[in-house]
């Protein structure tokens, strides 16, 4: 009896989901298709966002991003590098990890605060992409070297005696032969760092500013499409059915980044790993 | 090239790790920067009146954050008790009773919905869930709202967590509890729950942790106003919706009470995070 309710109870919630599930993602895909097509995102910005397109608002996102995850990327290889090496310090590693989970749970926000005080006010750079992309890389760099040291830890302990015993230095050990083998968790981990930068809002909005006008270089403030959603729901007027249309936009941009993460993941987990001299 | 040693190979490879060890504790940087910017006032208030006091009147030198602490944990754990025991159910659902056919449309719903962003679920909330609360529920914009868009946003976060968690249980298991002829409510009651206790735990503290340092969508649905909620659909301000709204004009002591909101934020999340995986750091 008490079996029949339960699984009665777990098809109920799966109902439930798949409510949930219409009620937002089919609420936001039908009104967001509504009237889009690509000349919205390759159109000039108008009246405050009611009308025409976002193409300064996605160079602007683009800008941010990509800046962010070139900074994000190789500091967080280097840190993950850091975190093996001293591998054999146990309580160094701990303490390490420790401070790095701490900032990765640390909530957004807070991260627009920080990149508020270091980057515009004690580097001076003011709200521009540059402040906002290093904030974001700030925020995606814990993320991704936990993932890279997943990566590393991974592989096997015979590929460090043999490098040991060819005396090997750590340099070339690390980024001449264990760096092929995590060339995968690197991928797959910006991908992850790229989704969150997307998508994130809070940590934008007291660094890269509101600017609208087409960056000409990275000390120019502009928005990104996350921001401008927030702008067009909160502040103007009669701007949801371009809200919409941005939100659209900008979950088509994540789930895509999403799937490309899950398929590098997957493509991870079924390979054997195999050192190959190359 | 030979691989042989070589000194500015090695030169370089301290220089790299001096690197990665100055990022990989980068969260005392922040501390650095928020207590040197937060610090002004802490020596100016008492740190157990702004905790407790109820009045915020910025221009005034009031500053009591007790409703915005108590706001930030009700919609938390509105938020959870209504997302949590759903995704585990979902869990259990997902590889036990779910039919083949329909396990990978729901994997690609959950992905779907993982990558909505928060922003837009504020959006969402603010188009869909608030004129539909407004009649019934005034003024709409309110503690329920703001936990209902938070449930759904951290309903798939648990989802992931506890789907990692059960595919770790051992398969002879699930074949003894089979020949024993168990029903899924005691598979479910007495073998996964009984085991796996802890980690469901550490999978709800998880989502907490993301109900609480939520910013935009609940900025965007919960009404913003500061007092203590008398009624479950009262609007509410939580901390992270009160560094967001004021950052933008405030000034001097006014400022750094909101980085003193941000390290409260971050002293939250740090006893939450020792909580919940505590034992891998000791």
């Amino acid at each position: 009896m008490k079996n029949k309710l339960f699984i009665a109870i777990s098809w109920l919630s799966f109902f439930v989901f798949f409510f949930i599930f219409f009620a937002v993602a089919g609420n936001i895909i039908f009104k967001g298709l509504d009237g889009f097509n690509l000349s919205f995102i390759f159109s000039e910005f108008k009246n405050s966002g009611r009308d025409g397109g976002i193409l300064t608002i996605i160079v602007s996102t683009l800008i941010i991003t990509s800046f962010a995850l070139l900074v994000s990327a190789s500091i967080s290889l280097l840190t993950a590098v850091c975190i093996d090496h001293f591998s054999a310090n146990r309580r160094l590693t701990k303490f390490l990890k420790l401070s790095l989970d701490t900032l990765s749970a640390t909530p957004s926000i807070v991260f627009g605060l920080i990149g508020n005080i270091i980057f515009c006010e004690f580097l001076g750079l003011g709200y521009s992409l540059i402040s906002g992309s290093l904030t974001l890389a700030l925020m995606i760099l814990p993320i991704q070297t936990r993932i890279i040291l997943i990566g590393l830890e991974s592989i096997p302990n015979n590929i460090h005696l043999g490098a040991n015993a060819l005396n090997l230095t750590p340099f070339t050990n690390y980024f001449r032969i264990k760096i092929h083998l995590i060339k995968n968790q690197i991928l797959s981990g910006s991908f992850i760092g790229l989704g969150r930068s997307l998508a994130e809002t809070a940590a934008l909005l007291f660094t890269s500013g509101y600017g609208v006008k087409m960056p000409t270089s990275l000390l120019d403030s502009g928005r990104s499409i996350s921001i401008h959603i927030y702008d067009l729901a909160m502040n103007i007027p009669g701007g949801n059915a371009n809200a919409y249309k941005s939100a659209f936009t900008l979950i088509a941009l994540v789930f895509i980044i999403s799937l490309i993460t899950s398929t590098l993941q997957r493509k991870f987990k079924s390979g054997r790993q195999e050192f190959i001299w190359n | 090239m030979s691989l042989a040693r070589n000194k500015t190979e090695d030169i370089v490879f301290k220089g790299m790790l001096l690197v990665g060890l100055i990022f990989s504790l980068c969260i005392f940087i922040v501390l650095f920067f928020l207590i040197r910017s937060g610090g002004h006032f802490l020596l100016t208030t008492k740190i157990s009146e702004t905790l407790f006091f109820d009045k915020w009147f910025p221009s005034e030198q009031l500053f009591g954050l007790g409703p915005m602490i108590i706001g930030s944990a009700l919609v938390s754990i509105l938020a959870l008790l209504f997302a949590g025991p759903l995704s585990l159910v979902l869990a259990f659902f997902y590889f036990y009773i779910c039919p083949l056919k329909l396990k990978s449309t729901l994997d690609i719903f959950m992905d779907i919905f993982l990558s909505i962003p928060s922003v837009v679920f504020g959006l969402w909330g603010l188009v869909v869930v608030v004129p539909f609360m407004a009649p019934l529920f005034p003024p709409g914009q309110g503690l329920l709202t703001a936990s209902i868009v938070l449930a759904m946003m951290i309903l798939p976060i648990g989802f992931k967590t506890f789907v990692a968690t059960l595919k770790t249980l051992p398969s002879e298991w699930l074949l003894a509890a089979k020949s024993c002829n168990l029903g899924e409510w005691s598979l479910f009651k007495d073998i996964i729950f009984k085991s796996y206790k802890r980690k469901f735990f550490v999978g709800f503290l998880l989502q907490i942790t993301r109900a609480i340092g939520e910013t935009m969508a609940v900025l965007m649905v919960c009404g913003n106003i500061i007092q203590y909620p008398d009624s479950l659909f009262a609007p509410i301000r939580t901390l992270t919706t009160n560094i967001a709204l004021e950052m933008a004009y405030a000034t001097d002591l006014h400022r750094t009470s909101l980085f003193f909101c941000g390290l409260l934020l971050i002293a939250y999340v740090f006893v939450l995070l020792l909580l919940s995986k505590g034992d891998e750091y000791s």
